[in-house]
């Protein structure tokens, strides 16, 4: 465990360098630019229409960025809920918000819905599933961390059913590619606009669920124990579980639901900082981001067409996953 | 001297602002999604997303404007569609029908790039804000309001097909400057689908050939498609129309019930033919019993949406499949032959693989 003067820096390192990947995404794609003429654009923006400005300014930028953001509000989300339901399995499907989402996005695709449309659509059914989560705990008259999780994977596998019911409905040559390309998740379409939609949840929820940071560390003690400690566990989990709902109901909405990062990186991040909350979030929040930044950078440079983000993580996070698990359970014996 | 080399100044001046005019004229056009799309004078340079117009284009002579093409190419019009166009193996490949890598398609610098009417808005969007003009071909001609959608309400099929084929070629000559060509195609087209429709065109509805068309796991065509328009127009009736829509999976209880007394298969899946004569739990069809499944040939594309060879000649190989005798004196080798040498610039081979 490290000590607290050893966090900051090491903190401050893990920030510098997540930044610094960013920078160099910047200058790998399939236009080729020379970094020099990278750091002459970034630092020169203009209007007119110069197409290396405009790689710079409206491809790379809003995807590195979106790419930043996405991978941070997935890592964080995971790491709060692997917290909040005492499992380290869990990832942010669990709260059935990401099959909503992906059930809202696939319904928006059949009906033929405008991009703007589509988002809400998305959105609005990823948070409705977490109100139907609550909704089915409420009916059972018990609102503990197991009754949750079941709740939760009752409603993913129910809207996941749902979206194989569209994909079934879809139209084989014209409809079901768009959905198949969707679901699997893609940073292609960026632009300002979709940072922007997501730079606001993911502030809003960052902030509230960083402020909430040592609250978390009792809540990933048992329900009793929390109690006694004097935490109302109830509505603390309500409102760090809403946090979450949104970061992932806006992730998917942007950028299609993405496998993986949830589950792998809190493990990556606790391997390195600990259990402690309070430096697990910030952590998770980086390394989310800069996994999903190389994870981007690999679906647009190794082929000329796109590769879906989806096969890339799980290609990454399967093998990744194995190697910390043999690693904890080698540790635990020794 | 000096007023040679100031005669020759203004010369250049007045060449460059020429040029630089020339280059900068503009047109603007109506894409199939009804889009208004502002597009450069002279196209020469295009990227192809889109198979069918992919097909099209090389049909009017105008493969050597293209600079780019869709991944799938060779899964989607299959991997002898090269012998057209040889230079296709080396181009580069910047996205697909449903997404594009925005920077691949930047560093191609293409002109104008064609997108299928169900691309993704985003990725038309995207496209365009980066400042290419984006043309969308559907190939129907639909009611407003219907145009992006995957499976249309069309009040009249045979209207929104005939017409939308020929709104799609003049389209797509226009833009690359081939409008001869693009007329002579659909003149061709049309004439030669007339007078071979004619023998089969008064069979009641009662004494036609009832045909399925199988593709791989058990998908075919409903209504809506122009599939079923190619077995109309042939004289068959196509046993899905009835109750599925567009293009889906059906399952073998269905089929089983239709009983089909004859099926067809794309040449892009020849698997499916040996798939169907092996399985015993298709030996009750008809079409089995008889052996009545047939392969049908390259340019009879019986897909979702129409292509000027299956109208001119795929229509007839198939009509004469099913009333051999109605037919007699036709030779559909020498027919398709005729119409490669036209459009496609080589030989018709019936096992070009």
């Amino acid at each position: 465990m490290l000590s607290s003067e050893s966090f900051i820096p090491q903190q401050l390192v893990l920030i510098i360098s997540v930044l610094l990947l960013g920078v160099a995404s910047l200058c790998v794609g399939q236009y080729s630019l020379t970094l020099s003429e990278v750091l002459h654009q970034l630092t020169h923006y203009s209007d007119t229409q110069g197409i290396a400005n405009q790689v710079i300014w409206t491809v790379r930028l809003p995807r590195i960025l979106m790419a930043l953001l996405a991978g941070g509000a997935l890592g964080l989300c995971g790491a709060t809920l692997q917290g909040v339901f005492h499992n380290p399995l869990v990832d942010p499907h669990i709260i059935g918000v990401t099959s909503g989402a992906a059930f809202g996005g696939t319904l928006a695709i059949l009906l033929g819905l405008e991009p703007l449309l589509m988002m809400g659509s998305t959105f609005f059914f990823g948070l409705s599933a977490l109100i139907l989560v609550y909704a089915i705990a409420a009916l059972q008259g018990r609102e503990n961390a197991l009754v949750l999780i079941l709740s939760g994977i009752i409603l993913s596998g129910f809207f996941a059913a749902l979206v194989s019911l569209i994909q079934y409905q879809a139209d084989t040559e014209e409809v079901l590619p768009n959905i198949v390309f969707w679901l699997l998740g893609s940073f292609a379409t960026a632009n300002w606009h979709k940072v922007l939609m997501l730079t606001v949840p993911v502030i809003i929820s960052t902030a509230i669920l960083f402020q909430l940071r040592w609250r978390i560390n009792l809540l990933s003690l048992n329900d009793k124990d929390a109690k006694a400690l004097g935490v109302s566990v109830v509505p603390l989990r309500r409102s760090v579980l809403v946090c979450c709902a949104f970061l992932v109901a806006a992730q998917v909405a942007v950028s299609g639901s993405i496998a993986w990062v949830g589950l792998v990186i809190p493990h990556l991040a606790r391997l390195l900082v600990g259990v402690d909350h309070r430096r697990l979030l910030p952590t998770a929040f980086w390394m989310g981001g800069g996994f999903m930044i190389v994870v981007d950078d690999i679906a647009r440079t190794l082929m000329q067409a796109e590769i879906p983000l989806g096969i890339i993580t799980a290609l990454l996070g399967a093998p990744l996953f194995t190697f910390l698990l043999i690693h904890s359970s080698r540790r635990g014996r020794r | 001297m000096a007023t040679m080399l100031i005669l020759r100044n203004i010369v250049l001046v007045l060449a460059s602002m020429f040029i630089a005019l020339n280059a900068q004229a503009d047109r603007i056009i109506t894409d199939q999604l009804g889009r208004q799309v502002t597009i450069p004078d002279h196209v020469e340079k295009v990227v192809v997303l889109q198979h069918q117009t992919l097909n099209l284009l090389v049909q009017l002579n105008a493969q050597n404007e293209i600079a780019g093409v869709m991944t799938s190419w060779k899964k989607q019009l299959g991997p002898e569609f090269s012998r057209f166009m040889p230079e296709i193996t080396s181009l580069p490949t910047p996205g697909d029908l449903t997404s594009v890598n925005i920077e691949s398609l930047l560093a191609i610098h293409p002109q104008v790039v064609f997108v299928a009417n169900y691309a993704p808005a985003e990725m038309i969007q995207q496209i365009q804000s980066a400042g290419i003009p984006v043309v969308a071909v559907s190939l129907r001609k639909d009611a407003d309001g219907q145009q992006d959608k995957m499976n249309p309400t069309m009040a009249d099929e045979e209207l929104a097909y005939n017409e939308g084929l020929k709104q799609g070629i003049r389209l797509i000559a226009d833009v690359v400057g081939r409008k001869p060509e693009g007329e002579a195609l659909i003149k061709y087209t049309f004439t030669a689908r007339e007078k071979f429709n004619a023998p089969v065109a008064n069979i009641p509805d009662t004494q036609k050939v009832r045909v399925y068309m199988a593709n791989p796991d058990l998908m075919t065509y409903g209504s809506g498609k122009y599939t079923g328009l190619m077995m109309k127009h042939a004289g068959a009736l196509n046993v899905a129309a009835a109750s599925v829509k567009g293009a889906r999976q059906v399952s073998l209880e269905q089929v089983l019930q239709w009983n089909p007394q004859v099926i067809f298969v794309q040449d892009r899946y020849p698997q499916v033919v040996t798939e169907i004569l092996n399985d015993p739990n298709w030996q009750g069809i008809d079409a089995v019993k008889n052996h009545r499944v047939w392969l049908m040939p390259e340019y009879a594309k019986a897909w979702g949406y129409p292509m000027p060879e299956a109208l001119a000649i795929g229509e007839l190989w198939m009509a004469k499949k099913l009333y051999p005798d109605a037919y007699k004196n036709v030779d559909v080798a020498a027919l398709a032959q005729d119409y490669y040498q036209n459009f496609y610039r080589v030989n018709w081979q019936p096992d070009a693989k």
